[in-house]
């Protein structure tokens, strides 16, 4: 049973299959390789066509490094991505830069990912230009009308990056996202350098947007709060491996693997008299190296329940009753349901 | 000298203001243009100057023999004639007319640094880029090659190639470009280097740009203006080399004057001649150093960041900040460990002074926790800095108000005095736990400074407590982490040493500005809870300074909302959230995205924040308030009580809350 | 430590051979003949010059002079100037002491002004003094070492004379009469080197006086002396190194002239002699120098590097 058949039902968009990244760690003037950072470890997803997948992980989960990989911005180690019926990690250059029209992503920091020299407009019309072959008039009221898209006035195409707040950069980032009408947008962190109220604005364009134009996105983050607005389903990151992923409710109201459960527990409520009545699972010690990640589960260091088996094995695919994919030994892989045990 | 393009120093970062308060309100407004540029050079007299020199000396290049009112190379005057009308700088050995040759001779040096620069970017150029954009094997030999040539002196391979070439303008020219390559294609290679990891350029290759295009486009423009600030600092360095190698017969050969073996001949005569040796000389430093001042002056009106100086804040003492008027000392209110009062802070900036923190009060008491929340740009980062007097002056200085510690205000003491307060009765625990321990020195070190900076133990003694203290907060294997350097520990471990710094000498206010925002949603629960956990043993009181209304609800009594520079509520953490009276609180608890709840739309604010520059009249929330009306931009808005000891700066709380409970009802 | 500077002198290698090869080649490029020059000259029989040419392995392909050249030079032979017919490690050996006390006067005089004005400077960056110092150190660096010595022979040598105005005086000779010798060149080549360093110092010192650990020093009670003397230098002077490093190998070029200004029997009046002379081996022998004074040179900022900055520090 594949991710797709739990979810929409829908026709997958992107299917990765044991997609794998390792960095080589380079030492010396010969820049002999000494080593590798896992960054993504064998990782199986999809993303149904017009639904959203979120992704979330802390610093060092590799989910930067699996959304580039899905656009094929780096070059993975082994593995498989089908987008739509072509495999993106074999096509040429020529193809790749044909494809792209149909994947774009938005960055972090919207004051980075805009070119400095050049104004919001021209950023905005690049891909136009280079995808679309489009010039002139029809340029111009293309651009003037993603800018009307994201909510804003085409007036401001003419000024440069710095002269725009955050959230008003992030949404002509946005808008240059859009321009060719992809199929997929890759959302790395898109609102994580934004101020609350800004952050708002983003999270409601972007969740407007995919229900206007039916837009499959991977929505990259660390604030799980934020992943919750705009996906459809949620997928776990922990040292390059996807440890949990399945309906956005199911994983919310009912985490399954430690880790996730760890995650939810740590983020504070805004509510004192909610958060102060929570009980917090607070994990042990640091994020190992991606470069040394612990044998068996990579979570065994730091998780509560850690049984012999989990240091020695890899933990198995496992399918719970409510579609929710778990990869972990405390849940066996008949798809019977079994509840983690309570903190001890 | 050495090829300047190697020795380039960083740009002038020292008057730019860099507190996040004041971020974008510099930028805004301001296009990294040519235009800009060339307007901001014009202002600037030195480098105008120069550039006027520079003109002088291309008019002399091209117009040299129509100015000189001899034959250059015309023997018939006196020997070393003197200065007359006839002679302006009187005449050499063979009788020429020396300002004749001076004139005549500044096409030399000109032609030889202008012609030797054009080659070294046309060869220069495509292999910086080559080496920095595709990298690799091919960077790999480019770089071993430009090592071999700069293994030597660019004098030394100068003078080598030239004398391979044999005397002559034009061999020289090709020797000074062959040793002026490297530093140009060192240059060109780390700034596409650079370049090629900006993520504008990744977005660029996630759109689909041909390469071809991302290098036109995004790459070049990018390494052009450093390479056109370098190329002016290497023209003097060209004319340097030109002169040098004439002046050791290799280059313009007599009788054809040029300043090099106008140097040589005269030098010969310097015991009695000095004059002669003087004139060639001054004109080659001048040269030069038109083109340093020149090339200085158009980094300055490149660069991103303002070179106006700041105005309106005049220089304080280094590590402490200024106050204008400290007030007389008040007395403490009871109960209270801190108090602060009325505190306003104002930033130079180059439109003169501007105030981003506005009569900021508040108090706290023995053993409690104080939020202080906001937005960036709000002034919660500037009041806790203000308090401690961190803010450096220039730009930052305290206008008025008074900050009461422990029965003392401490505005208006002398950093003596400040000094034995801090780290020791106050301490301050940072935001970025990687940046704010200093790399150069181990933990221990750094933890031991803290403890004898204020009490007479000996090292020994101050290791053992160190030890302890790491122990308390949670660092494993305590005793050796003290050999170890900032680099080695994980971001949660370093927050945790910084902890431990704060708590070696038993403060009795702990001030912690964002100590939790740098990291992981995990390693900050850890972090929540050793801040509870220690603040319940050690009975401190402490500022949390923090924009996540979360961390605020996990472990504050009491809250103070910033917004624009003023506290505009202030309440205990269970009235802040149950009856929110600001609409800012309001519409902000609204716009935090939660874990539950998620079919809700956000609330939003509209608009932006604005800038200190814009702080509207009256209520500075008015701009972007649903319940806006003509009172609320009448006049400033005072901090009134409302409620069970809340504070708000609202014209209508009182009627707002009155509908809101309407509605409820 | 040994580990590291090993790894430091395999790596250069290449470089070394690379160098040595272009120097070697450049040379072979020379339009005169080394073997007529030799031989007595335009005056030297046909037969003379062909019998140098063979003693002197000059009828060989050029690789193979290449590779006989540098089996000599592993072994410490350079073989003999053609101009004077002695040892290139002999003639070498002379020259060296005389330009090393120059240059080393030079950098630590460099180093004591550039590194103080720098502090001064970069600790109050845009007040007055600031602005002077580095108006001073813009007139320090566009001043040619030549024209520096020009103008301080006259002041010092001809109008007061404090100082001989050419010539050196061996240490060993008479050490107060080295200590005038080496003076004034030694303050020539110096003034680059201050200036460069000072604005360097100031550059970083006024840019690390606002990061966060220089706040955290201040927020822990440190006095002035102690945040600025122990937190703030020992980083600002993490690119200061670099910008020494590529000075005092300048230093080397600028000593070649000055060392000519003042007629100092040095490395640079050696190098030029044989450079006007073509004289094939001693221009191949300094360059040999040049790229091991290089190497050493790298070593040393290598390790001031790991001492300044642990991050770098090779475990």
């Amino acid at each position: 049973m594949t991710a797709a058949q739990v979810g929409t039902g829908q026709l997958p968009l992107v299917q990765m299959t044991g997609v794998t990244k390792h960095f080589p760690i380079q030492r010396g003037v010969m820049r002999r390789t000494v080593g590798h950072v896992r960054a993504v470890d064998g990782v199986d997803m999809t993303i149904p066509s017009g639904s959203s997948m979120g992704l979330v992980g802390e610093s060092g989960s590799g989910k930067s490094t699996l959304g580039r990989l899905m656009l094929r911005l780096i070059e993975p180690t082994s593995g498989t991505i089908m987008f739509e019926d072509s495999d993106v990690t074999r096509l040429k250059a020529r193809s790749l830069r044909r494809i792209r029209r149909h994947m774009q992503m938005v960055f972090q920091d919207p004051y980075s990912s805009m070119d400095p020299r050049s104004s919001v407009g021209d950023s905005v019309a690049e891909p136009l230009r280079t995808q679309l072959g489009l010039r002139g008039r029809e340029l111009d009221e293309r651009v003037a009308d993603l800018f009307r898209l994201v909510r804003l006035s085409p007036t401001y195409r003419g000024r440069y990056p710095n002269e725009f707040s955050g959230g008003q950069l992030q949404r002509i980032a946005v808008a240059r996202a859009l321009a060719t009408n992809p199929k997929l947008v890759v959302c790395d962190e898109p609102v994580s350098s934004l101020d609350v109220s800004t952050k708002a604005e983003v999270i409601n364009l972007l969740a407007d947007l995919q229900d206007e134009l039916g837009i499959a996105y991977l929505f990259i983050a660390h604030d799980l709060g934020v992943v919750r607005h705009v996906s459809d389903r949620i997928g776990v990151m922990y040292l390059g491996r996807l440890v949990e992923e399945g309906d956005a409710e199911a994983v919310y109201s009912s985490p399954k693997h430690p880790y996730t459960q760890a995650l939810l527990s740590a983020i504070p409520v805004p509510d004192p008299v909610v958060q102060r009545s929570r009980t917090r699972i607070v994990l042990e010690g640091d994020l190992p190296s991606p470069a040394n990640p612990p044998s068996g589960c990579h979570f065994h260091t730091r998780c509560p329940y850690v049984m012999d088996v989990c240091r020695a094995v890899d933990p198995p695919l496992a399918v719970t009753s409510d579609g929710t994919r778990v990869f972990c030994h405390l849940i066996p892989p008949t798809g019977a349901e079994v509840l983690v045990p309570p903190a001890p | 000298m050495t090829d300047p393009i190697v020795a380039l120093e960083p740009p002038e970062l020292s008057s730019a203001v860099t507190t996040d308060e004041l971020r974008s309100d510099e930028l805004a407004n301001t296009p990294t243009s040519w235009r800009r540029a060339v307007k901001r050079f014009v202002g600037m007299p030195v480098p105008m100057a120069a550039f006027l020199y520079i003109v002088l000396l291309l008019i002399l290049t091209f117009f040299g023999h129509l100015i000189a009112n001899h034959d250059p190379i015309d023997q018939t005057a006196h020997r070393f004639a003197g200065l007359s009308g006839n002679h302006w700088l009187g005449t050499d050995d063979l009788g020429r007319d020396t300002f004749s040759r001076l004139v005549v001779g500044t096409q030399v040096s000109i032609r030889s640094g202008f012609q030797a620069i054009l080659q070294v970017l046309i060869i220069a150029m495509p292999i910086g880029l080559l080496a920095g954009y595709v990298g690799g094997k091919i960077d790999l030999v480019i770089l071993r090659v430009m090592d071999a040539i700069n293994s030597f002196p660019g004098l030394v391979s100068a003078l080598a190639i030239a004398s391979v070439l044999g005397p002559g303008l034009n061999n020289t020219i090709i020797a000074i470009t062959f040793a002026l390559i490297p530093g140009l294609v060192r240059l060109v290679r780390a700034q596409t280097l650079a370049l090629r990891e900006e993520t504008y350029v990744e977005a660029s290759r996630a759109i689909g740009t041909p390469i071809p295009t991302i290098l036109r486009k995004r790459i070049v423009p990018g390494v052009l203006s450093p390479v056109i600030v370098a190329t002016s600092l290497q023209l003097g360095y060209a004319i340097l080399l030109e002169a040098s190698l004439t002046f050791l017969g290799m280059g313009a050969q007599p009788p054809n004057p040029s300043w090099g073996n106008m140097l040589q001949r005269a030098f010969v005569f310097i015991f009695t001649e000095p004059l002669q040796v003087f004139i060639p000389a001054v004109a080659i430093a001048l040269a030069i150093l038109s083109f340093n001042l020149f090339g200085d002056g158009l980094r300055d009106a490149l660069s991103q960041i303002e070179v106006k100086p700041p105005k309106g804040v005049k220089r304080g003492r280094l590590g402490l900040t200024s106050v204008k008027d400290a007030t007389p000392e008040t007395t403490q209110p009871a109960g209270t460990i801190l108090a602060v009062q009325g505190l306003t802070v104002e930033f130079a900036t180059p439109a003169g002074p501007l105030t981003v923190v506005t009569d900021v009060t508040f108090d706290v008491k023995p053993g409690e926790i104080v939020g202080l929340v906001g937005e960036s740009g709000c002034g919660k980062s500037v009041t806790s800095s203000a308090i401690m007097r961190l803010i450096a002056s220039p730009p930052g200085r305290i206008t008025s108000g008074r900050v009461l510690f422990d029965g003392r205000d401490l505005l208006p003491l002398p950093f003596a005095e400040m000094r034995k307060i801090r780290g020791n009765d106050i301490a301050m625990v940072f935001q970025d736990p990687m940046s704010s321990l200093n790399p150069a020195f181990t933990i221990g070190n750094q933890l031991v400074e803290a403890i004898q900076l204020h009490r007479e133990v000996s090292k020994a003694d101050a290791e053992t407590r160190a030890t302890e203290l790491l122990d308390l907060v949670g660092i494993p294997d305590a005793r050796s982490r003290l050999k170890e350097y900032p680099h080695h520990l994980s971001g949660g471990m370093r927050q945790r040493v910084l902890i431990a710094m704060a708590l070696v000498n038993d403060p009795k206010l702990v001030i912690a500005d964002e100590p939790t925002t740098a990291l992981d949603v995990t390693v900050q629960a850890q972090i929540l809870e050793l801040l509870k956990k220690l603040q319940r043993e050690f009975h401190m009181a402490m500022i949390l300074v923090t924009h996540d209304l979360g961390v605020v609800a996990d472990i504050c009594d009491r809250v103070a909302v910033m917004y624009a520079g003023e506290i505009v509520e202030q309440a205990s953490v269970h009235e802040l959230f149950a009856n929110p009276r600001h609409p800012y609180t309001k519409a902000l608890l609204g716009a935090i995205p939660q874990l539950a709840g998620s079919e809700d739309r956000l609330t939003t604010i509209p608009g932006v924040v604005p800038v200190p520059s814009l702080w509207p009249k009256g209520c500075r929330f008015s701009t972007r308030c649903e319940f806006v009306t003509d009172q609320c931009t009448a006049g400033p808005v005072p901090l009134e009580a409302a409620g069970a000891g809340q504070l708000v700066r609202c014209v209508r709380h009182d009627e707002l809350a009155a509908q809101g409970a309407k509605v409820e009802a | 430590m040994a580990h590291l500077i090993l790894r430091r002198l395999v790596a250069l290698v290449p470089t070394m051979l690379l160098a040595t090869f272009a120097v070697f080649g450049l040379i072979t490029l020379v339009p005169g003949d080394a073997a007529q020059t030799l031989a007595g000259g335009d005056n030297a029989t046909p037969e003379r010059v062909a019998e140098v040419r063979k003693e002197m392995g000059l009828d060989k392909p050029f690789l193979v002079q290449y590779w006989n050249w540098l089996k000599g030079a592993s072994h410490g032979d350079l073989g003999k100037s053609l101009a004077s017919g002695n040892k290139i490690t002999t003639e070498l050996r002379q020259a060296l002491p005389v330009s090393a006390s120059i240059v080393l006067a030079a950098v630590i005089l460099g180093l004591l002004f550039g590194v103080s004005a720098g502090v001064l400077a970069g600790m109050r960056p845009g007040s007055r003094l600031d602005r002077s110092l580095v108006g001073a150190t813009t007139l320090g660096i566009a001043i040619p070492s030549f024209v520096a010595a020009m103008v301080l022979i006259l002041l010092f040598a001809v109008q007061r004379r404090w100082f001989p105005a050419i010539g050196f005086t061996k240490f060993s000779d008479s050490p107060l009469q080295w200590l005038k010798s080496v003076t004034l060149p030694a303050i020539a080549l110096s003034l680059g080197v201050a200036a460069s360093i000072a604005r360097q110092i100031r550059a970083a010192l006024a840019d690390v006086l606002g990061s966060a650990y220089i706040r955290t020093a201040w927020a822990k009670g440190g006095s002035t002396g102690r945040v600025v003397g122990k937190h703030a230098l020992k980083n600002a002077a993490i690119p200061a190194v670099t910008v020494f490093a590529l000075q005092v190998g300048s230093l080397l070029g600028g000593a070649l002239i000055v060392e000519n200004i003042f007629a100092i029997p040095g490395l640079g009046t050696y190098v030029l002699r044989g450079v006007l002379a073509l004289d094939l081996p001693v221009i191949q022998g300094v360059a040999l120098m040049f790229v091991l004074i290089n190497v050493v040179l790298s070593l040393l900022v290598d390790i001031s590097y790991g001492y300044l900055n642990p991050k770098v520090r090779v475990s």
